[in-house]
């Protein structure tokens, strides 16, 4: 059986698709996150730590763990259709890895928040230069590199491979950041997060949080895929297949505003998609 | 290869030296922003010693990083640098050419005035000697990765800000490592080996990687 | 660390009056009320503007892709035709992109070709 992997490579295929996946990924993920904070704040024990326990405030792992891992997660699936991009040099690809990072960015800063919030009642201080909390700052400002790339760069093209490229490069030296952060002195290691393997979490604890990682998954996915309409519906403004939803969606959703004034005096408004000649002459896809 | 490869630097050099102000602007602004740190943390010795060497290599960095925006602005304006790119020679040996004549001409100065900064700060015969070797082992990973990030923002309003956010984190361990060395050179010189390894890694590992990535940034650019 | 003391009402019955406790216990947080719904709050906040975001920036776009596809359907029937130069005089400036000066002529411009000079509806 052949499979054709490229088929919902075109924008025109994927949006439809896109905006049936959108509520679907909404809602599980709502119902993830609510049962995520229903267990983590009223089925889980009080206390966090053996010997020197963390408090109430320790709840704020419920977010900031998931928050941290979306953010490191979402940076490496853009990498990789930035590079499926660059391979195949499909343009869905970029316009997807496009309408990842906001939702990156925002995870990004979530776990520095939370993190700081966490950081003061238990630590004494919002922000200590902790190597992990520290990588995650430079994380955001991989984040903020990407978004003003392309917002600086005004051929789409050049723009999104661009990005794509800044993001490969940006994954390849996250380790070796990250690694120097963490061990300025090479010789001897310390970090203020202490080693700790999911194992060893008391299980309540880990059912919230793996609840809230999924629930935050998904809802980056319902994210992405929103994002990545608006982009199609951006880039492909020209093309016959935008022309003829919006002239079929826009009379359902009542979005068509007056005419401007000006515009052609003699001409009638359209009706409907029309088989004219032009289309094949504006076909912009 | 190697005469085109010398052909460009030779090039560069020349042109560079001919705005001689471009090339000492640079090295002046890294005398001020040193220059300028005691006066707003105040001149209190012991704290300059632990200061002094993150205060060098913070300037060095952002020093590094005005000279970027210069590395294919003016070869792009004129045209050479799609001629560069349309030669039959390959693009990496080109720009490492490029990003050589950059440092000989940015970097290389930093590493010799070093030593008057590090007076500055109090810092002793031991630690100079660290922060000069140091210096000369990451500039040119500075001048390397910087040639990634102006190939990427060529050409752009606002190029250089741009580029600054770009590179700058990308130039972390190379700060972190650059300036332990010397931090810990004042206490135990033997400790230094590990950083000097990794800083020697990162310049390698740049040296490969750089000039390629570069290259694809380029041709990004130029299409 | 200051623990916030709040009286709870005394009411007559038992049980009403723990209810309004266990409510008040969960909002006080064990006196940490403060970090907690304020990390907790950040990020709803958070989350909640980054979709309420979408769903404007969304129906900005239908509005101004519908009435640029009009107008271009539109334009597509008059007399001026349709396989012609990039000339379309009565597109309100605002709509219209102007092309940047930022790409050097000897670069292909593939936006110049026919018709399509706004491909960078951004």
């Amino acid at each position: 059986m052949k499979i054709n992997w490229f088929r919902y490579a075109a924008p025109a295929a994927f949006y439809p698709v896109a905006g049936r996946l959108v509520p679907v990924f909404g809602h599980a993920a709502l119902a993830l996150m609510l049962f995520a904070l229903y267990w983590g704040f009223f089925e889980t024990p009080e206390r966090l730590g053996g010997s020197n326990p963390q408090k109430e405030y320790y709840r704020i792992i419920f977010i900031h763990v998931p928050a941290a891992w979306l953010s490191m997660w979402l940076y490496l699936v853009l990498a990789g259709w930035s590079a499926v991009g660059l391979v195949f040099n499909t343009r869905l690809s970029f316009m997807m890895a496009n309408a990842i990072v906001p939702t990156g960015a925002v995870f990004t800063f979530i776990a520095l928040w939370t993190g700081a919030f966490w950081g003061r009642p238990s630590w004494g201080t919002y922000w200590d230069w902790d190597p992990r909390l520290t990588s995650e700052l430079i994380l955001f400002f991989l984040y903020l590199g990407l978004m003003a790339l392309h917002s600086a760069i005004d051929d789409s093209r050049r723009a999104d491979r661009a990005a794509a490229l800044l993001a490969i490069v940006g994954l390849v030296m996250l380790p070796v950041i990250f690694w120097s952060v963490n061990c300025p002195d090479p010789s001897n290691c310390a970090a203020l997060h202490q080693r700790s393997s999911l194992s060893s979490i008391e299980g309540n604890i880990l059912t919230a949080m793996l609840a809230m990682t999924l629930g935050f998954w998904l809802y980056s996915f319902a994210t992405a895929f929103a994002r990545l309409r608006s982009i199609i519906l951006t880039r492909e403004a020209d093309s016959a297949w935008v022309r003829d939803m919006l002239a079929r969606e826009g009379a359902r959703e009542g979005l068509q505003p007056a005419l401007p004034e000006g515009a052609i005096s003699s001409a009638k408004p359209d009706a409907g998609p029309d088989a004219s000649p032009e289309t094949q002459g504006r076909a912009g896809a | 290869m190697l005469r085109v490869f010398w052909c460009i630097l030779s090039r560069d050099i020349t042109l560079a030296l001919r705005r001689r102000t471009d090339v000492l602007t640079t090295l002046f602004f890294f005398v001020i922003v040193v220059s300028l740190f005691p006066l707003g943390v105040g001149t209190e010795p012991a704290l300059l010693r632990e200061l002094g060497p993150g205060v060098v290599w913070v300037a060095a960095l952002l020093a590094s990083l005005l000279a970027l925006e210069r590395l294919f602005a003016a070869d792009y304006l004129d045209g050479t640098l799609e001629q560069m790119l349309l030669a039959g020679q390959p693009l990496s040996l080109l720009i490492l050419a490029k990003v050589l004549a950059h440092w000989v001409l940015t970097g290389l100065p930093l590493v010799f005035i070093a030593p008057l900064m590090a007076i500055q700060y109090g810092l002793d015969k031991a630690a100079i000697w660290v922060m000069m070797a140091s210096l000369a082992m990451g500039t040119p990973v500075l001048s390397l990765l910087g040639a990634f990030g102006a190939a990427l923002t060529l050409g752009l309003r606002g190029g250089g800000i741009l580029l600054s956010l770009l590179i700058l984190p990308l130039y972390v361990p190379v700060l972190v490592y650059g300036a332990g060395a010397v931090s810990v050179s004042v206490i135990e010189i033997a400790d230094t080996k590990p950083y000097f390894s990794l800083l020697g890694a990162f310049l390698l590992a740049a040296l490969v990687l750089a000039p390629p990535a570069s290259a694809a940034a380029l041709r990004i650019s130029m299409e | 660390m200051r623990v916030p003391r709040r009286k709870v009402a005394r009411a007559p019955e038992r049980s009403h009056n723990s209810m309004i406790e266990l409510v008040n216990d969960f909002f006080r947080q064990g006196g940490y009320a403060f970090y907690v719904w304020g990390a907790f709050g950040v990020t709803f906040l958070l989350l909640v503007a980054e979709v309420l975001t979408l769903r404007t920036s969304r129906r900005t776009i239908l509005r101004r892709v519908g009435r640029l596809a009009r107008l271009r359907g539109m334009q597509a029937r008059s007399p001026r035709g349709a396989a012609g130069g990039a000339d379309f005089p009565s597109i309100p400036s605002d709509i219209q992109p102007s092309i940047h000066p930022s790409v050097p002529p000897s670069v292909k411009d593939r936006k110049q070709a026919v018709g399509s000079t706004t491909g960078d509806l951004k």
